[in-house]
Order: C-alpha cells, then structure tokens, then sequence
C-alpha cells in the first residue's frame, strides 16, 4: 500500500490538473475540480512552510549539537528566526519610538472635505528629506493622533524595524556584492581567447554600452561618443589584422587572405554606415535577434524535457516524491 | 623605465581585485553626486508597458459598452423567444456589467515578487507603475507571488504611492486601502492561487496583508474573478516566476500582461515579448528610469542610473585594458 498510493495520487492530481486545460470552464466538474485540487495544494504549501522551518531547526540544531565547524553561525540563524518569528506575533504597539511631524494639510472635496494629515518620521528624528520608509509610518493604520502642528512620538512594530533597519539592508547589501565580483570578472574573464569569445565580449560591450547613455558622463562623454565608431571599426580591423597576420606567419595564406577580406569588408561598411552609432538600437538587435533565437531554442528544450519528466512521474516511471523508494 | 614597469605589473598583479573595489565603491559614490536627471528615449518594451495603464481606463469603458450591447441584444432576444438559458445568461451579463460598473476606470494587478536585494533595481518600476494606475483613477490590487519576504516592502511601495498622491492633482488624490487599493499579500503555491483567482478571487485572498476581511471591501464590490482585472503587471526578481503568470493570466485567461525583471534576467522574457505574450516589459533600472521620467514620478530609477552609467563605463575600461594586457603579455606567457 506505501508503494501504490502515492503514485496513485501522484498520477490523478497530475491528470485533473492538466485536465482542467481542456475542460468548459462553466461545467460543474470543472468548478469541483479546480476547488478542490487548489485549495488542496495551497493547504499543502503551507505544511511547505513549516517544514521548511522544521528541516532549519533540525540541521542548524545538529550543527550546534555536535559543535561542527562554524556552528556559532547556525546559533545566529536560529536565534534570528525565533526573533523575527516573535516581533511579527507580539503586537504593533511594541517597538522603538520616532518622531513625527505634520508634512503637509491636505483637502480633498471628494472625499466629504476631510482633511488628511501627513506625517514624516524616520527612527532617528526629524528629516527634511522624506523618504518612502518615513511615509509609511504614516500611512499605515496606526498612525498617530497629530495634535495641531505639534511634533509627536509614535512607535514604530518592532517587526517593521527589524525589517527595515536589518533584513532591508542586509539584503541589499548581499545583493550589491555582486557588483563588484562582477567588475572584477569582467577584467579577469572577458578576453578575447578565440573568434567565440571575441563575439561575446563585442556583443557585450554593445549591450553594456546600450544601456545607459555614455554621452552624459561629464567632460569625456560626449568626446567617447562622438568618436565610437572610429574605436568601434579601428578595434575590429587592427583585432582581424592581428589575427591574418598570425595565420601569415603560421603559413595559412588561405585564412589569412578570409582575415584580409574581413577587414576590407569591415572598412567598407564603416564608410557607408551613418556618423552616429545608435548602440541602443544595436543593443535591440541583438536582444531582439540572436538572444530570442538562442533563448527559444533553450526554451523548447527544456519544455519537452519537462514533458518527458512530468509524464515519467505521473505514469509512476520516477518517483521522486518518495524519496528514493519504491 | 623598466624597472618602474616591472615595479607597476607587480604592483598591479598582486592588488588589482582591492584596486578595483576601491574604484567601483569610488563611482558609486561619484554617483551621488549628480542631481540632474539623465536624457533617456523610452524603449517600445517599456512604452507597452506604458501602453497598457494609459489606455487601461479607455479599454474599460469600451468592455462596458461591448457588455451593454451584448445585454441589449440578449433582452432583444428574450422579448422574442424567453428561455432558462438565455435568462441566466442575462443575469451573468448584468452582474458582470454591474461589477465592471464599480471600478469604472478598470482594475491593475499588481504583482510584487522581489525582496530588499532587488529592490533598488525593481522598486522603482513597481513604486512608478502603482502611481501611474492611482494617476488615471484605476483600482490597485497588489499580490506577492513566490517571494515571502516582499509582504512588508510590498506594503511600503504601495503606501507611499497611496499617501504621494496626496499632493498630486486629481483624479489621483490621497488614495485609501480597501476603496482604492488591496494589498492582499502572500499565500502559498502561487501558481494554484492565481488558477483559483480564475474562479474567485476571494476564495483566494479571504483577506487583506493586514487581516481585514476582503468581502466587506468597497473596491472587492466591483471584482468576482481574474477576467474583472484589465491588466496585470509581473515585477520579479527570479527567472521561471512570472511564467505562472504567461500561462494562467496570459494564455489561459487571455489578459494582458507587462513582466518587470532586474536586467541581468531580462533576457530570457524577450521570446514572450515577441511572440505578443507580454504587451510589455521593464528592463532593469533603465526601464524603471524610462517609465518613471514619462509618468512624472520622482526620479529615483533615474538617479541611481548614475552609478550604473559609470560603473558600466568603468566595466568598457577594464575590458579593454584586461585585452590590451592580454595581447602584450598574455599571449607570451601563454
């Protein structure tokens, strides 16, 4: 029975879920089955939850237990998730004090002339510079009784704090550490080794350059811009020249005579291509073009792989869902 | 001098990642400095995404009139010849007339899928969006898909879209939660919550982020299911989540869909561009820049397009000394 059930109800959920594709929309059976198969797997996403929270507490606590290496790590995590869990439960009304002071009167006629206070805070004090964290304070529910123009104190949920003072910028900073592994990448990575890697690192400094608009960078902007076609077709003819006379002295006279040709070609087209090079329009085409080709390609793959797997597993083929057994 | 050459590539081999770093930190700073915004032309993906908000309460208007119509003709109908059928047909129509009467200039749903990492890239076009929808009087409600650490930053964008528009003209005005906009906020298995959005919305948000019974809702008056929402927008910062949304919004329930990525994802969403499943798409930053510089929001995206600006010019750089040193002395050493 452990080994024919769950394939069981692997293979009918599958079947009504890919049913219901096909199925008259206003068909009782139609309504029956999406209810029930929905509210069945969001039931199941939230046991997801708390067995998620269950595997962090089991391997974060033997880490501990057994003092692994870094295990004064794992008390950080866990300590941290019973301390946000908390500050979401306990009430609104516990938390650090802020300052508020009234922005701005507001009179609307549409809404019965009310007048709507707004209000502008940060943790810290009083800020001229109101940014959308202060707002929100205001905004939200329990904003507090203004009393005239007077500046007044309000508490801040202490879940609201620990998310915009710690998880926000610790997030963020996560994130923006990327950057500069990026920059360093792109010195250490993008060079051109062969003819492939040479056509990445061009179509990436188009799309790099595409982006954002170069002519703004104060003093050499414009100059960049106003000179990017002779770097871009100087670049590419002194690149292909190398290359010929490699394959010259490499006794290749055929690929050098293709180089040779290229970079005459190269020249031709610079002469008769416009002054300005649009790099936007040049970032679309490639967007537009190669990547679309590329990506669809990628895309119907991994969908007939994706087919070929769902009907393995709902005909009982695979099944990962028990862990290996059966 | 070749001793001092020798001295620099040594120099420079051993520190080039802290040079570097310090360089990167340097721009970004250097970034902060300007105030003025940056000339951006606004790319056709982001102008359809522009597209689909500007005309959303036109497209609205013109259901109604389709919906009158079709009611006209089926009371016509009846006068001749009355069925069971054709009666319940005429109370569909009136209901869904009724409702689509409600949020008179259309319904924008708004789905915030990103955390703090990617909020400084995605924040923005959601914040831009939002208050474009609150500009032309459309009805907001916001979700979250995947991600279930957006709910408070959700709430954030939409507040301070809600309460910036206090000092806006009208139609936009203060905007009030539950009469002009819902927050409703995370629920599990997002694909399954959106099918069941197909059916009934409350059955799938029984209410709102902060506990209030959606039913008793003045905006939830005029909304019975996903096809009473005109438009969708998609902002996420994970690759695979907004084609839930492709397959049950798009190409199930046929409603237009914009999707918003960080730039470094974009790419994978132009085919559904192209194929006209997506009536638009927000690149990055620079979508965010280009969006809120026609709506007239204030321009964050666009100021922080700086540090982009110059850390790009700063990537071209190093690229081209990493090949310069590559060819002198790479190539030898190879």
């Amino acid at each position: 029975m452990r080994n024919y059930l769950p394939p069981i109800i692997c293979g009918v959920c599958g079947v009504i879920m890919m049913l219901h594709f096909f199925l008259p929309e206003n068909t009782m059976l139609y309504k029956t089955m999406m209810e029930w198969v929905t509210n069945s797997t969001i039931v199941v996403g939230v046991f997801g939850l708390f067995i998620g929270l269950a595997s962090l507490v089991h391997n974060h606590g033997n880490r501990i237990a057994r003092r692994s290496p870094g295990w004064g790590y794992s008390v950080i995590t866990l300590s941290f998730t019973a301390i946000v869990a908390l500050t979401g439960i306990i009430s609104q009304n516990v938390g650090p004090s802020v300052v508020s002071k009234p922005l701005e009167k507001y009179n609307y006629d549409n809404r019965k002339n009310q007048d709507h206070t707004l209000i502008t805070h940060t943790l810290f004090g009083y800020k001229d510079e109101t940014y959308k964290t202060n707002l929100v304070a205001a905004a939200s529910s329990d904003a507090p009784e203004m009393k005239g123009e007077e500046i007044t104190v309000r508490k801040v949920p202490l879940f609201m704090f620990f998310y915009n003072y710690v998880i926000m910028p610790m997030g963020a900073t996560t994130f923006s550490l990327l950057a500069f592994y990026m920059i360093t990448a792109t010195y250490r990575a993008m060079r051109a080794k062969s003819w492939e890697a040479s056509l990445l690192l061009i179509s990436s400094i188009i799309i790099l350059i595409g982006q954002v608009p170069i002519e703004e960078i104060p003093l050499i902007g414009k100059w960049i811009m106003g000179h990017a076609q002779l770097i871009v077709y100087m670049s590419l003819i002194l690149y292909i020249l190398y290359a010929a006379m490699k394959q010259f002295f490499s006794r290749n006279f055929i690929t050098c005579g293709i180089l040779s040709a290229s970079a005459a070609l190269i020249g031709v087209i610079w002469y008769y291509t416009p002054a300005d090079v649009d790099f936007e329009a040049m970032k679309s085409i490639i967007l537009n073009y190669p990547n679309n080709a590329a990506k669809r390609g990628i895309l119907i793959g991994v969908q007939l792989g994706s087919l070929a797997t769902s009907i393995k597993i709902l005909s009982g083929i695979e099944k990962p869902y028990m862990g290996g057994r059966g | 001098m070749k001793l001092f050459l020798s001295r620099f590539t040594s120099f420079w081999k051993n520190r080039y990642r802290a040079i570097i770093y310090i360089m990167t930190f340097a721009f970004v700073w250097l970034a902060l400095i300007n105030k003025k915004p940056l000339d951006l032309t606004v790319s056709d993906a982001t102008q359809g995404a522009l597209d689909l908000v500007e005309h959303m309460p036109e497209n609205h208007r013109k259901k109604i009139k389709e919906q009158e119509e079709l009611l006209a003709k089926l009371q016509k109908e009846e006068s001749v010849q009355s069925s069971a059928e054709l009666t319940a047909q005429i109370d569909e129509t009136k209901a869904y007339l009724e409702r689509l009467r409600i949020n008179s200039n259309g319904v924008f749903l708004v789905c915030i899928d990103f955390d703090a990492g990617s909020d400084a890239e995605l924040g923005p076009m959601a914040y831009a969006s939002i208050r474009h929808a609150f500009s032309l009087g459309i009805k907001v409600l916001i979700n979250n898909g995947y991600t279930v650490m957006a709910q408070p930053l959700s709430q954030m964008i939409v507040d301070s879209a809600a309460l910036g528009g206090a000092t806006m003209p009208r139609p936009y005005g203060f905007k009030q939660a539950g009469s002009d906009f819902v927050f409703f906020g995370f629920r599990p298995n997002p694909f399954q919550v959106y099918l069941q959005m197909g059916e009934s919305v409350l059955s799938a948000y029984e209410t709102d982020y902060s506990g209030k019974a959606l039913a008793e809702m003045p905006i939830m008056k005029g909304i019975k299911d996903i096809r009473d929402i005109d438009g969708i927008a998609a902002y996420s910062c994970n690759v695979g989540t907004p084609e839930s949304w492709i397959n049950v919004a798009q190409t199930k329930f046929n409603i237009p869909l914009v999707v918003g990525m960080t730039a470094v994802s974009v790419s994978d969403y132009f085919p559904y561009l192209q194929s006209g499943q997506l009536c638009g798409l927000i690149t990055g930053l620079r979508g965010a820049a280009e969006y809120e510089k026609t709506v007239g929001a204030p321009p964050v995206a666009n100021r922080r397009m700086w540090a982009q600006l110059y850390t790009h010019a700063f990537a071209i750089g190093l690229i081209v000394v990493g090949n310069i040193e590559y060819f002198i002395k790479g190539k030898r050493a190879a």
